[in-house]
């Protein structure tokens, strides 16, 4: 009997080991804080003029409110700017001087305080494309039907299986020459490459009149933020801020000025 | 019955608890009386553990005694000192037996049958035991049994079966020298016509001695709470490793396993739809039932195909001596029993039909179970409290069963059954939903359930060799009928219809033989041959959406050997399976030891591998519409699942009091599961499911069942840590599983009272893990776009509350001149804890946007649900 209550004994001590180990309850920390999301672009030689800081609805609302005492700065090595409030533009901040610039191969660094908690995030700059060439500059978009590629746009890249992307630049800032309209869904400008040649159709543009078109290899942030489809990420949303949601990446592209009519 | 008149004794046991020889009690007031009424007595007002031949013990006075006897044992031993018979403690309790006689046969081998001695059922894996000795076996599934090398005729036999008075006697020279021997059993019930059994506490389960193995009593669930009807799922769920926290689930959860990793068989019938009433009920009449084994793990090596657990049921044959009927009400429906004797101790009849009522009167109980499936149902709303029966839409929803079997034992050693089981639910539901001027009518019907029938054939073809054969053919089928009508201020402008069908065959053949090669060892060995087809159907009024049928085939032989080496009982096993479409062999070995430290305590282990090819792909099957999704594992679809279970565990069973605490660790691969059922509802689509991970389960269940003059009391305890992986998700790092609970505690009490049952039931878990929603957010792009994203916690990172209920019952048996009443009252969460039992997240498009915001509801657990049963059986 003395053995039997022995060995019940060991097995309820183990039971007793198995028991007391569980799982942690830090999500529960994450879910009691308002839960902020950063959306920073910084392109390489430009002004610094888009880093967005907002706060993620409590209540599941996909609005966003804006964040308008941020304190943050992008450093660079020795440099460090600090961004300030975009006029008429709520939670999104830029460096006032649009001279300061950044460029160049090593890290760069995001800082953000928002009410004595600290966010942090690094990426670098991509490695410049070469040269980016566009077969017509100017092109008619007047038939929609037109099944043949109107142009075609295509660069050089001494390093392989990279991913870029195509942005309309020199669209916002001059609204005065350019307007929008509404391209396919499938337009290669919403779209990330793998190749180095893209031909464009009437209905891919985003705008109408003189604008250019940017080419960057695109970091792995940005790839991971963007070519997921539509529908909602049950796996989460990708991010690369420490301790909040977004994106903070940098593009190092090449442009070519395109006509569109 | 042809050898039970020879019987030198037949010794009914009423165990009563532990043996007390130091009990106070005045024997000399014994002096000069007769013996037998002096033990009634005894047995009676001092509770004293006794079993005796009331006519060998009448004929005896009791001599003078002293008053230096202070102990039973001394009383007795002084009594019988001058008489023919002599004292034994079997089991804890005081047995008087004839003194040994000079055998005259030894060595010799015994078989027979296991009967219940009112209604000539056999009773299967009944346990019969040589006295004093490690030799043993238990009878098959048509309750034979052969024990080789019996030592002597004056071998003391010891068989019981849960549920039935444990009978010993000795063999006797006649018996013997025929070598047959069948032994007839009484049921341990209070509802024998004009007889007053004493209870001795409900006896609910039994602890097998396979490891992870476990046997039911089901005639013991109606004495337990339950929730409209008497149900053998529910029960079972009760039990330590097996799931029970949830009110309603499709099939049994064991040991962390999914619901589709069990091979639940009725009557060697494959049944793939388990349950009615969306998982509150099971899809068995527990009527019908005369034998529930569960296997939590570490099986056999002639059961393949699941990798989880084996739920055997096993049907009643009918009653061989005299026609028998029962019927019963219940506040869900209606059910009878007939069983007919063919020819007399031959052949039976038997025919179980249950039919719920709900379509015609809709009970309390039932819209209570209802309206909680309802609100489960309903996508994108924050509503979880709409009562159905309120509106004007009815819902109209019934569900039926209908088992019959015909037995046949054309000789002594040839017996053969046919088998037929359907189980049907039906639905027809409307939804309505109105917007500004705009209306939205959807109706869907649905209809969905299991039927199979089987042939049996058993044969003894000599003492050693014993086939089992079973053809097993089964189909589930399901079929949605969907109509959505768009009308503008009445004017029908759009109208929508959509169809589905989803079938499962299954075709299995079984070839089981037991070769007893001597009395410590034997060989199993056999075939086992199983055939699917999967049919997909789908269209809507303008295409075929979905037209496929596959086809897999699972050739698998095994063989088995036990050996038995003084205290330490093995089995080596192997099982080899050929599937056809992945043109593999998967070699499965199995091992399991059982080492007896004393006749009280047994320490037991095993390992095996186990493979299974066929897949459940919704989880969750409560949603109204719904269809189950199966599929086959092959190169486009899932891989085989694989399962390595490695058990250690331990049983004390001393007197009244049983303790088992087993330890096991489970290893997965290729595991399919619906990570995110936060967010929908499961399609069966296979985009929905997390493929080809692995799961690690570390798990304890523990339980502690005493019994005490006419109380019974069952702690159970369950640890799972169920860990799972897939290199796509969670950056591959392991995360808890969905829908299992770490902890989980029941109890189980029960109290005997003349004619009364009282019981209550208590199940405390914690929370299934959900993966919480941070909240939603929109990105946008340098060139404009934007993105809409979801933010989530860590998978499956938050747990859901702890969940408690208390259900009670009570039950009253009322004797007639022919026959017997069976009333009872539940109470099903009796203090109306309205738990979450999952988080539903929903989107709420936003007006001229392509964006929405997101909702969130909590699904709530079953609130207090009464219920009232009346069973008349004659």
């Amino acid at each position: 009997m003395r053995r039997s209550r022995a060995f019940f004994g060991g097995m309820m001590i183990l039971l007793g080991l198995v028991v007391s180990c569980d799982s942690d309850d830090s999500v529960e920390d994450l879910l009691a804080e308002p839960q902020l999301m950063v959306e920073a672009y910084v392109f390489a030689n430009e002004h610094v003029n888009h880093v967005k800081v907002a706060k993620i609805h409590t209540e599941g609302a996909a609005d966003l409110t804006p964040v308008n005492d941020a304190y943050i700065t992008l450093s660079q090595g020795e440099k460090i700017a600090t961004l300030h409030l975009k006029d008429g533009d709520e939670g999104v901040y830029e460096i006032l001087d649009p001279e300061f610039t950044f460029s160049g191969t090593e890290p760069l660094n995001l800082e953000i305080l928002v009410e004595d908690k600290f966010y942090s995030s690094t990426t670098t700059f991509p490695s410049e494309i070469g040269s980016l060439t566009l077969t017509q500059s100017s092109v008619d978009i007047s038939d929609p039907y037109n099944s043949y590629p109107l142009t075609t746009l295509s660069w050089k890249d001494i390093e392989e299986g990279r991913t870029y992307c195509i942005l309309s630049k020199g669209v916002w800032s001059d609204s005065s020459s350019t307007f929008q309209i509404q391209p396919a869904n499938d337009s290669p400008l919403f779209n990330l490459h793998n190749h180095t040649s893209v031909d464009l159709f009437a209905d891919h543009f985003t705008h109408i009149g003189n604008y250019q078109l940017y080419v960057s290899a695109v970091n792995v942030e940005y790839m991971q933020m963007y070519s997921q489809n539509s529908s909602p990420d049950l796996s989460g949303a990708p991010s690369n801020i420490e301790g909040a949601w977004g994106v903070f990446t940098a593009f190092n592209g090449k442009s070519v000025h395109i006509n569109v009519e | 019955m042809r050898y039970l008149g020879c019987f030198s004794l037949i010794l009914l046991f009423h165990v009563a608890g532990i043996c007390q020889p130091t009990q106070k009690i005045d024997f000399k007031k014994f002096s000069g009386n007769n013996l037998e009424s002096a033990l009634r007595l005894l047995r009676q007002k001092e509770n004293i553990p006794l079993s005796y031949d009331p006519l060998a013990v009448s004929k005896i006075t009791i001599p003078d005694i002293s008053k230096e006897t202070k102990t039973v044992e001394e009383f007795l031993n002084f009594t019988l000192e001058e008489t023919d018979l002599r004292l034994e403690q079997i089991a804890g309790t005081y047995v008087i037996v004839p003194k040994p006689q000079q055998p005259i046969i030894y060595s010799f081998p015994l078989s027979g049958v296991v009967r219940d001695v009112q209604t000539g059922e056999s009773l299967p894996f009944a346990t019969v035991k040589i006295a004093n000795t490690n030799q043993g076996t238990t009878a098959n599934s048509e309750g034979r049994y052969t024990l080789l090398e019996i030592p002597s005729d004056t071998s003391l036999v010891l068989i019981s079966y849960l549920g039935y008075e444990k009978l010993a006697l000795i063999i006797g020279h006649k018996a013997a020298k025929s070598g047959e021997l069948d032994f007839e059993l009484r049921r341990k019930l209070k509802d024998l016509p004009s007889v007053r059994v004493s209870a001795r506490g409900k006896n609910l389960l039994e602890i097998d001695e396979n490891i992870s193995q476990l046997t039911f009593n089901p005639s013991e669930i109606s004495t337990l709470p339950n929730l409209a009807e008497n149900d053998v799922f529910s029960a079972i769920r009760r039990l330590p490793g097996i799931s029970g926290g949830q009110d309603a689930e499709s099939g049994l959860r064991i040991r962390g396993g999914q619901t589709d990793q069990n091979l639940v068989m009725f009557d060697g019938i494959s049944v793939y739809h388990v349950d009615h009433l969306f998982g509150f009920l099971s899809a068995f009449n527990s009527n019908v039932i005369k034998n529930i084994r569960v296997n939590k793990g570490g099986f056999d090596a002639k059961y393949g195909g699941r990798s989880s657990g084996v739920v055997e049921i096993t049907g009643i044959d009918g009653n061989k001596i005299k026609p028998s009927a029962q019927a019963e009400v219940t506040m869900v429906g209606a059910n009878v029993l007939v069983e007919l004797p063919v020819v007399q101790n031959k052949a039976s009849l038997v025919f179980g039909y249950r039919r719920a009522f709900t379509d015609i009167v809709q009970s309390p109980t039932y819209q209570n179970m209802f309206n909680n499936i309802f609100n489960s149902s309903l996508p994108n709303t924050p509503e979880n409290n709409t009562n159905v029966f309120e509106g004007n839409n009815i819902p109209n929803y019934f569900f039926s069963d209908l088992n019959a079997k015909f037995n046949f034992q054309p000789s002594d050693r040839d017996g053969i059954s046919l088998s037929y089981y359907q189980g049907q639910d039906d639905l027809a539901i409307t939804f309505n939903g109105s917007l500004d001027n705009f209306t939205r009518i959807s109706e869907d019907q649905t209809d969905w359930g299991n039927q199979g029938g089987s042939v049996k054939w058993s044969r003894k073809w000599n003492r050693k060799l014993f086939t089992y054969a079973n053809y097993g053919i089964s189909q589930y089928s399901s079929n949605l009928q969907a109509e959505e009508t768009f009308l503008a201020e009445s004017d029908t402008f759009s109208q929508r219809f959509f169809e589905q069908r989803v079938e499962v065959r299954d075709n299995t053949f079984r070839l089981d033989n037991i070769f007893d090669i001597n009395k410590n060892t034997s060989l199993e060995f056999g075939w086992w041959y199983t055939a699917n087809k999967i049919k997909s159907q789908a269209q809507d009024q303008a295409e075929i959406l979905q037209d496929s049928s596959i086809t897999g085939i699972s050739n698998a032989v095994y063989a088995q050997w036990q050996l038995q080496i003084g205290k330490l009982n093995s089995k080596l096993g192997v099982r080899a399976t050929h599937y056809n479409r992945k043109e593999a062999i998967y070699t499965e070995p199995r091992l399991a030891f059982n080492y007896e430290i004393n006749p009280s305590i047994e320490i037991k282990a095993s390992y095996g591998i186990f493979h299974q090819m066929i897949r459940r792909l919704n989880e969750r099957s409560l949603y109204f519409s719904i269809p189950e999704t199966w599929t086959l594992a092959d190169e486009n679809t899932i891989s085989v699942l694989r399962s390595d279970h490695y058990i250690i565990g331990s049983t004390l069973k001393k007197a009244d009091w049983v303790v088992s605490l087993e330890g096991y660790h489970k290893y997965e691969r290729g595991v399919v599961e619906f990570l995110f059922p936060e967010f929908g509802i499961p399609t069966g689509s296979l985009d929905q499911f997390a493929v080809g991970g692995n799961r690690r389960v570390f798990g304890v269940d523990a339980l502690v069942k005493k019994t005490f003059n006419n109380h019974a009391i069952t702690f159970g305890y369950t640890f799972i840590d169920s860990q799972s992986r897939y290199d796509e998700i969670n950056r591959g790092s392991f995360f808890d599983s969905p829908g299992v609970s770490n902890h989980e505690f029941s109890v189980i009490y029960n109290l005997d009272y003349n004619r009364w049952d009282f019981s209550a039931a208590i199940v405390l878990a914690n929370g299934v893990p959900y993966t919480p929603v941070l909240g939603t957010f929109v990105v946008t792009t340098p060139n404009g776009e934007e993105q809409q994203f979801v933010t989530i916690g860590g998978i499956n990172s938050l747990r859901l509350e702890w969940y408690h209920r208390l259900d009670v019952s009570a039950g009253y048996l009322l004797p007639l001149k022919k026959g017997a009443l069976q009333i009872g009252i539940s109470i099903y969460n009796v203090y109306d804890n309205a738990a979450v039992q999952y988080i539903d997240y929903f989107q709420i498009p936003r007006e001229n946007s392509e964006f929405f915001d997101l909702g969130q509801r909590n699904i709530l657990s079953l609130g207090i649900t009464p219920s009232v049963f009346l069973k008349l059986k004659l």
